[in-house]
């Protein structure tokens, strides 16, 4: 932090309500964000049904709380983060999204040109969703009882008539298919940490997924299931979708698409690509018969051009998920309770 | 004498299977009583109709010359009711009524070929010459073939093979060797053999022994239906043919049994004693592990940088013609794929062996229990057992003294080297071993296995225990087999009260301490356990001690890269790496760099107080397996191998006590800590000299013994104990658990080492059921 030792910081007064506070929202959130729904500066953001009801039959609603270090990292940084989570939180129901709220949580210190830059990322991140951030909320805490800053996002979204995607739906047989390469966030996190020292950079796949899935839906009639892996990664999501369909996933180990970089990071740490965060990648559920269609229509976009189809669901035990080795054995994917522990006695 | 008085005699142990029933037959006629006699679930129960006198004569000649096979454990005699007692005469063999067992379990196991069948075998006039499927009341499959108790044709494999007239006249016939015996058959009408290549079945020919033999002289593979599964062989002398062999079964390195014709072949490759060679030779017919010889004729790639070589006998009359046949050593080994459980099903082995096997060798007769050969070590004048299998299951245990024989348990054991154990009616059944839970395909098999055993015991378990690894798949397969009450039971307590319970610790006896040294289980406190002192019993132990936690840079990839244990013990040491190049190469690069900061960091590196971690450190510096292993223990085993060979070199004999690597003892918060890193400085120094790395293998063993010996006695100043149990999978280490045993009866303790039950993760679910039996009843009594 030694950008705090030169530069303006946020100040406890920025939190308290009053001139300084509303100096800050004004000079930066309403500007960045700038939209007729934020400008009326209304304690809420007044939405028009009519609009809505034109879009879809229900109203999808998601929030998601940001909390990462470092803030700024290669391929995006805290705020980025927010708007694509929250949105793709929104676009694997199936819907488009609208609006966001947007809730600042800053440690007293956090040297102001950083959130600016924060700010401002969000704000780009936001038009090129096409959403909007229509209301939000800034809080101040003092040094040491937050870490740098946190953001909460809201979002609500619309989501078109006769479209129901669920977990539940996942039926033996179907296709599961991964919208590009593994574990890209998290490995680059860890990365960006410095921790481990490595040469090699590469970015966040943060992205948002809307569009993609839009294109999806509107070639395949037989999704199933839509998830954004994040944290816990596509294990985490196919241990969830095993769950509530009471099937069993079964993945072909030599489909997996893994970058070389984040492959090498996880032999280092002995942790699997599968088991890593991403923050720009969807799993999709679909019928076998539409398996290579939903793979074009993927391909075809650019946040799913590295698409592949990874596994199968299986009519086996409910919520079992296995690999098929490049060996020809199978082996349990293990969902961790916790943290990963080791096993080998 | 008083014809109306009548008694029923109960009686348990090994009593089926084994020629039981006809002894108490001929017994009975010789004495000229009347009566009847029957398998139950629980072992054989008799009726006889005279006096009392003649009872008592009558179980005394029973006691004194019983079958070969047979054991009794308990004998019980009551008086029959007045309307109960049959006037009739003469003495019947009847059919075994089929009832629930909730007493104790008589589960008999497959036995080698009798004396008196190899006989017949080979005799050119007996109606069975060359017959591979050739057994009596002595000898031949059982368990492998048992749909269900009491064991009785009529409930095994063979219900489908009715017997020929001839065969009939033998069963029936008390005169004959094979009365009542239940695997009775012959070429007319018992089970067929027949070969199979990838084209189809093979055109009979004069002897399909022959064939095999042929195939395996031209360094082919042959797979073979064996009595518990299908066995993988070849010539053991053709580095091509195991090499070969290795690359379809997916097992680059683990050392393959080898089966030898006899004793005498099988003393060119390996140091056979007189026990050994016993144990070898017996009905159970176990892997015994030898002293390889350092002139064998086998090729290296059968067991290369092992102490080790696996030798047994032939188990089958199957293998024997085949051992006849091809007149050498043969690599025998289970026939599986890349961690699967062994092959029992004669499509599945068409499947997954014909592509690359040459040659196929099947039967009729279904296998119903899956039973892999059992390993053991003999020496000191006891066997050990390392893994359960054919002919060692089920290991049965009586409960000791204190435990409530009326409260039926499963545990389920842990995720390598799986096993069950079922008590039911004061005894305690360890099943056979089931792989590696992470396998799929062992998983599957454990669960249905898991289903069997409990049908076959009609067991209801009251509770159900487990590991307390929250991700051991062990742990969650308990929660599918049963709905009873869970208990979680710490790896290391488990290893050690199995280790009281099969000597028959009683439940309220004093306490003990136990020296676990193992790879790795889950601690008390959420840390990472395999180097400890537990001070206790069943129902609760504390940990008074152990090894100082090292990180574990990459997790399990630490447990599988030694060079990972190297790199943390160096840094724990505090000793510069870069300077090692020297030494290795391979320090000091971006990877090492890459480890250190995780290790400074604490990335992805728990710690974890392991013996077994520290064996993979001192082997990666000796360059045994630095970069990896392909299966568990594998560059520790390397690693006594070599301090074997500087044993075996020296004049001097094993009575050093101490070592020259000094370890360091300091109390800590966690109680007495033993640390390994004074040792590295020395170690160092050793290699930079040039000393050889089999005296510096050498002296690291007789090190670690002098300060595990140091710990015990120093927590022996403060706790009173005179027990050690000696348990862990580090405690396959013959050098380390022999001389931490004469260490520990010099320093006047006296040592507990594990004989039936295995040490390794085999024997966790015996330990615990013990723990959570005892928890139980001191909950019922509070
Ligand atoms: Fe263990
Ligand atoms: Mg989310
Ligand atoms: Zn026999
Ligand atoms: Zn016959």
């Amino acid at each position: 932090m030694s950008e705090s030792d030169t530069v303006p910081c946020i100040t406890l007064a920025q939190g308290a309500g009053g001139a300084a506070m509303r100096q800050l929202v004004e000079t930066l959130f309403a500007e960045a964000f700038d939209n007729p729904y934020l400008a009326k500066m209304e304690d809420q953001a007044r939405l028009d049904l009519s609009a809505l009801q034109a879009v879809g039959d229900r109203l999808a609603f998601a929030t998601d709380s940001y909390v990462i270090q470092p803030l700024e990292f290669p391929g995006g940084d805290i705020g980025r983060l927010a708007v694509n989570g929250t949105v793709n939180d929104l676009a694997v129901g199936g819907a488009r999204p609208l609006f966001l709220s947007c809730a600042f949580i800053i440690e007293e210190g956090l040297p102001l040109p950083l959130l600016q830059r924060i700010v401002r990322s969000m704000a780009d991140a936001a038009r090129e969703a096409g959403v909007k951030i229509v209301t939000g909320d800034t809080k101040v805490v003092p040094r040491g009882q937050a870490d740098g800053l946190f953001i909460n996002t809201s979002g609500v979204g619309v989501i078109p008539k006769g479209c129901e995607l669920a977990a539940t739906r996942c039926r033996p047989g179907d296709a599961v298919l991964v919208s590009g390469t593994l574990g890209d966030h998290g490995a680059a996190i860890l990365n960006a940490r410095g921790e481990l020292g490595l040469e090699s950079q590469w970015s966040s796949d943060c992205q948002p997924l809307h569009g993609l899935v839009e294109q999806m839906l509107a070639r395949c009639s037989q999704v199933r299931a839509l998830r954004d892996a994040t944290r816990g990664g596509v294990a985490a999501v196919l241990h969830e979708f095993a769950q509530a369909s009471a099937c069993s996933m079964r993945l072909f180990e030599a489909a997996l698409p893994v970058r070389p970089e984040v492959r090498g990071v996880c032999e280092l740490l002995g942790l699997d690509a599968l088991h890593f965060a991403n923050e720009g990648k969807l799993v999709a559920v679909v019928a076998a018969e539409q398996a290579q269609a939903l793979l074009a229509a993927m391909q075809a976009h650019p946040a799913g051009h590295e698409a592949c189809i990874i596994g199968e669901v299986l009519a086996g035990p409910a919520g079992q998920v296995q690999i098929l080795t490049g060996m020809g054995s199978e082996r349990l994917l293990d969902l961790p309770t916790g943290e990963l522990l080791p096993r080998i006695c | 004498m008083s014809s109306d008085a009548g008694w029923r005699i109960e009686i348990s142990g090994r009593v089926q299977g084994v020629g039981f029933r006809p002894h108490v037959w001929r017994t009975a006629v010789a004495l000229g009583v009347s009566g009847r006699v029957s398998n139950t679930g629980n072992g054989v129960q008799i009726d006889l109709f005279c006096s009392e006198s003649k009872q008592h004569e009558f179980c005394q000649r029973l006691l004194l010359s019983l079958p070969p096979l047979a054991c009794v454990d308990k004998i019980t005699t009551l008086a029959l009711k007045r309307g109960r007692v049959a006037k009739a005469g003469g003495f019947l063999i009847e059919p075994s009524p089929v009832q629930s067992s909730d007493n104790r379990i008589s589960v008999p196991a497959d036995l080698a070929p009798c004396d008196s069948c190899r006989a017949e075998l080979f005799d050119p006039d007996s109606r069975r010459y060359r017959y591979p499927f050739i057994s009596c009341t002595q000898c031949g499959p059982r368990l492998s073939i048992l749909h269900a108790l009491p064991y009785d044709r009529a409930r095994t494999a063979m219900s489908m093979f009715p017997l020929c007239r001839n065969c009939a006249g033998e069963y029936e016939n008390p005169a004959d060797r094979r009365f009542h015996a239940e695997t009775n058959a012959c070429v007319a009408c018992g089970p067929e053999l027949w070969l199979e290549d990838a084209r189809g079945q093979v055109a009979a020919a004069q002897d399909p022994f022959e064939d095999m033999a042929r195939v395996i002289a031209a360094g082919g593979i042959v797979a073979i239906k064996g009595a518990g599964g299908f066995h993988l062989c070849c010539d053991a002398r053709r580095a091509n043919a195991v090499a070969r062999l290795r690359t379809g079964k997916q097992r680059p390195h683990k050392p393959l049994a080898v089966m030898f014709e006899d004793i005498e072949q099988a003393r060119a490759c390996a140091h056979i004693t007189t026990q050994q060679a016993e144990t070898m030779s017996a009905a159970e017919a176990p892997v015994v592990l030898c002293r390889a010889r350092p002139d064998s004729p086998l090729a290296r790639n059968v067991a290369a940088d092992v102490a080790w070589l696996g030798c047994m006998l032939p188990s089958t009359p199957v293998h024997l013609l085949l051992m006849v046949a091809v007149q050498r050593p043969l690599v025998m080994t289970s026939g599986n794929v890349s961690g699967a459980p062994t092959l029992i099903d004669n499509d599945a082995a068409r499947a997954l062996l014909l592509p690359w096997v040459d040659l196929l060798v099947l039967h009729d007769r279904p296998i119903v229990h899956r039973l892999d050969d059992a390993v053991v070590y003999q020496d000191d004048g006891a066997v050990e057992l390392i893994r359960p299998g054919r002919g060692m299951v089920p290991v049965i245990l009586p409960l000791p003294p204190g435990f409530r024989t009326d409260l039926p348990w499963l545990a389920v054991g842990g995720d390598l080297k799986n096993t069950f154990s079922f008590v039911q009616g004061g005894q305690l059944v360890l099943g056979t071993h089931q792989g590696d839970m992470q396998a799929l395909a062992a998983y599957r098999a454990a669960a249905s296995s898991g289903r069997d055993w409990m049908g076959l015991l009609r067991l209801r378990p009251v509770g159900v225990s487990r590991d307390c690894h929250p991700d051991y798949h062990s742990t969650r397969l308990a929660d599918g087999l049963a709905g009873e009450s869970m208990h979680s039971v710490q790896h290391h307590h488990a290893h050690m009260a199995a280790c009281l319970f099969e000597h028959g610790h009683p439940l309220h006896a004093e306490p003990v301490l136990a020296l676990c040294l193992d790879g790795l289980g889950y601690g008390q406190t959420g840390t990472l356990w395999g180097g400890e002192c537990l001070y206790g019993s069943y129902s609760h132990v504390r940990r008074l001690g152990g090894l100082r936690p090292m990180p574990m840079p990459g997790a399990d990839a630490a447990a599988r890269q030694p060079w990972r244990m190297l790199v943390a013990c160096l840094y724990q040491a505090q000793i510069e790496i870069e300077s090692l190049k020297a030494l290795w190469p391979w320090m000091g690069t971006a990877r090492t760099q890459a480890l250190q900061r995780m290790i400074e960091t604490g990335i992805q590196s728990p710690l974890c107080s392991s013996a077994g971690r520290l064996f993979d450190a001192v082997a990666a510096a000796l360059g045994c397996y630095a970069e990896g292993i392909s299966h568990e223990g594998q560059a520790a085993m390397a690693l006594e191998a070599l301090a074997w060979e500087a044993l075996e070199m020296q004049s001097d004999d094993v009575h050093h006590t101490g070592g020259r690597y000094a370890m360091q003892l300091t109390m800590t918060e966690g109680g007495w800590q033993l640390d390994a890193s004074p040792l590295w400085p020395l170690l160092i120094e050793d290699l930079r000299a040039g000393c050889d790395r089999r005296e510096v293998a050498l002296r690291f063993h007789r090190s670690l013994v002098a300060g595990l010996l140091q710990l015990v006695q120093t927590i022996g100043t403060e706790q009173p104990f005179e027990k050690v149990v000696l348990t862990g999978g580090v405690m396959q280490n013959r050098l380390l658990r022999t001389w931490l045993r004469q260490a520990l009866a010099a320093a006047g303790f006296e040592a507990l080492c594990h004989h039936r039950v295995p040490c390794n993760d085999a024997g966790l679910s015996v330990g615990q059921a013990a723990v959570a039996l005892a928890r139980h009843q001191d909950k019922q009594h509070a």
